[in-house]
């Protein structure tokens, strides 16, 4: 068998390769693929990826000697495809990697979708090995552009958890953008996921362009986790975009509990009990946070559509929400006054009395844009305080009780944190 | 510690495989020479290293594929165990990668799906504030977790740019460290970033340059008394000095503390 030539510095002298008989040239590429080309020079600084030289010097050989590169690739991705064991483990990782540069623009690329359909197959591969083949040929679907339909990447999400977010967000978004972010208001926002957005992202702005980003964004925007706006925020003001407004009631100064007081006697006084029942606590919910599973964003959509003072009252809701997020202190200001004067039209007496409350408590609401704080953690710990207030047992004097709300930050419970979605 | 000085101690057949391998590696390619020249020439891994080298090469055939794949197999097992070597806070160390290379490292790491995404998201980066950068691959390694990174520095001025001395152009940098001449005409990448707390920079020596599955010829070892290890530049730049360089643990994308640069 011939090989290519190298110098005695390991460089590989690309005539040598494009003058191999392609039998050598098959033999070379997997011995390669397989660890085994000893002559050639990697990078030596412990990456070790076989494929990435043949990936280097692909473009730059003849065409005819790259169409019997993609010949080889496609038959080892048979062989692949046909359980050769030759192909299990690193080989068939590195094999795989070299679907993109090779395949990616060939003729053999639909034949190379059929195959990696083929493989992916999620019985075929166990997703927990080292390395993840069927991880590796998600990755390779998606190089080729193949758009595989949306249930296909949602059941990858749930089989295989958070780690494969890069493939199933670039999955979702070859299928639509608008796909990939209804998908991202149903599923946690974990720190795997949203690597993989905030790092497909860029791609995908430079595919659709700024205004589709942001249309796509303001849509969606609200029903979003508040790290998830979080995040995307920062991404918008990194790249120039329009920053979506972001919804933030929970964290502000007046919290939900008035608005959910007012709310209850309201609901009552329309006497719409019945249909309330069973609804009424999703009318405190945030829109982000209503669970589609629970079917809870339907079962909202009733009593709204019942109840005419209660869409009213849910549009206030909404609307007041964005006082939180004003560019400063007298946009805000303006923005609270004229909630009160609207709030005094409807007729609906809670928000009326809820009116006079923020105009009676407006210097203090106001006072979050010279002083960003939450009262969050303040109520997080009252919250924590009263409770062990109330679980008397085992504490004996009063002293002990104080040893305990200092040990609270020791507890295993997360104070605040706003970011978990198992914050308790 | 040097190999001959580890050889003494073990008996005389031992001492006669070890010679065979390494001659039959030595003669196999000019990879295999120049490795089996640090071999002798290391001093700086103990007798315990060593021990695992000559037991893998001993009990490997006569073939150079397999001693190599012995000798990486044993050396892998040894890296970062060089001297440490205390460099002043703050030091920016900088990683010279080839574009292409680094893009299809991210997408080996699986944080990308696709190369073309990850040159994509690189290039977004590419002259960016530093902090836009760290906060995106805050959680992105730069390495294989398994293995260790390399790193150059300026050692007049260790907290400043660690190319600021170094040609522009891509092939002029890649010539300095002695990075892969495969890669030469492609444009390169530039990381900066310093070390987080409780990880040390170490003396390169052969565990780290022969532990990859791929080797590269341009690795000398630093001689006796040098303050770090020194890059092997390439023959044509042969009249410019050799940079500094060391190697540490995997780092993540938190610690890059200057904008990327690309230089073509």
């Amino acid at each position: 068998m011939s090989v290519p030539q190298v110098d005695e510095y390991g460089s590989l002298d690309l005539r040598s390769v494009e003058e191999l008989p392609t039998n050598d040239l098959r033999a070379w590429i997997r011995e390669r693929l397989h660890g085994r080309d000893l002559a050639s020079s990697g990078d030596g600084r412990g990456d070790d990826m076989p494929h990435y030289l043949l990936a280097l010097l692909y473009p730059k050989l003849d065409r005819p000697v790259r169409e019997d590169v993609q010949g080889i690739v496609l038959e080892f991705l048979r062989e692949l495809a046909s359980g050769s064991e030759d192909w299990l483990g690193r080989p068939g990782a590195e094999l795989l990697m070299l679907v993109e540069p090779v395949l990616g623009e060939s003729r053999g690329r639909e034949d190379a979708v059929d195959l990696l359909r083929t493989i992916a197959d999620p019985r075929r591969f166990d997703t927990n090995a080292e390395p993840d083949l069927h991880f590796r040929t998600l990755q390779s679907l998606i190089a080729l552009k193949h758009r595989a339909p949306r249930e296909f990447w949602q059941q990858q999400f749930r089989e295989a958890g958070d780690r494969y977010s890069p493939v199933v967000v670039e999955g979702l978004a070859l299928v639509s953008a608008a796909s990939l972010f209804n998908w991202l208001t149903s599923v946690p926002w974990t720190d795997a996921l949203e690597d993989a957005v905030v790092g497909f992202l860029p791609s995908l702005l430079k595919d659709l362009g700024t205004p589709a980003i942001e249309h796509l964004l303001a849509e969606q925007y609200r029903k979003l986790s508040r790290r998830a706006q979080r995040t995307l925020k920062r991404f918008c003001a990194e790249e120039g975009l329009t920053v979506p407004q972001p919804t933030a009631i929970n964290q502000q100064p007046h919290s939900n509990a008035i608005w959910g007081a007012g709310w209850k006697r309201e609901a009552e006084t329309i006497q719409q009990k019945e249909v309330l029942k069973g609804t009424r606590w999703l009318l405190l919910k945030n829109p982000e946070n209503l669970d589609d599973q629970k079917n809870e964003r339907q079962r909202l959509e009733e009593p709204l559509e019942l109840n005419k003072p209660l869409p009213t009252a849910n549009y206030m809701k909404e609307d007041l929400r964005a006082l939180w997020d004003q560019p400063d202190k007298a946009t805000a200001t303006k923005r609270l006054d004229d909630w009160v004067k609207r709030a005094e039209v409807p007729g609906i007496r809670m928000l009326q009395r809820f009116a006079k409350t923020l105009a009676a408590n407006r210097s203090g609401i106001l006072a979050y844009y010279d002083f960003p704080l939450s009262t969050g953690p303040l109520k997080g710990t009252n919250n924590k305080i009263k409770t062990i207030k109330r679980q008397a047992y085992g504490v004996p004097d009063h002293e002990f009780l104080k040893l305990k709300i200092y040990a609270i930050h020791e507890t295993k419970y997360a104070l605040i944190d706003e970011t978990s979605p198992n914050t308790t | 510690m040097t190999l001959t000085a580890y050889l003494a101690t073990r008996p005389a057949p031992d001492q006669q495989a070890v010679t065979a391998r390494l001659t039959t590696l030595s003669t196999a390619s000019g990879l295999g020479y120049q490795a089996v020249q640090n071999l002798w020439a290391e001093s700086r891994l103990d007798a315990l290293a060593w021990k695992d080298a000559v037991d893998a090469l001993v009990a490997a055939p006569n073939d150079p594929a397999a001693i190599r794949s012995a000798l990486t197999g044993s050396l892998r097992g040894r890296t970062l165990e060089g001297p440490s070597l205390p460099l002043p806070w703050p030091t920016l160390l900088g990683r010279a990668m080839t574009l292409k290379r680094f893009c299809q490292l991210l997408v080996t790491l699986g944080y990308y799906a696709s190369v073309s995404t990850a040159r994509r998201a690189v290039r977004n980066l590419v002259g960016r504030d530093a902090a836009v950068t760290a906060n995106r691959w805050r959680n992105h390694e730069l390495a294989r977790h398994d293995r260790v990174m390399w790193g150059t520095f300026d050692a007049d001025d260790p907290s400043s740019d660690p190319f600021g001395q170094l040609p522009p152009d891509a092939d002029g940098i890649r010539g300095r460290l002695g990075l892969d001449r495969n890669e030469r005409g492609d444009p390169l990448l530039l990381l900066q970033h310093e070390l987080p707390t409780g990880t040390e920079p170490r003396f390169p020596t052969v565990a780290e340059a022969y532990a990859a599955d791929e080797w590269n010829y341009f690795f000398r070892l630093a001689p006796a008394g040098a303050t770090s290890g020194l890059t092997m530049p390439w023959p044509e730049c042969h009249d410019d000095p050799p940079c500094p360089e060391v190697v540490h643990e995997v780092i993540r994308g938190a610690q890059i503390r200057a904008p990327l640069q690309e230089r073509p």
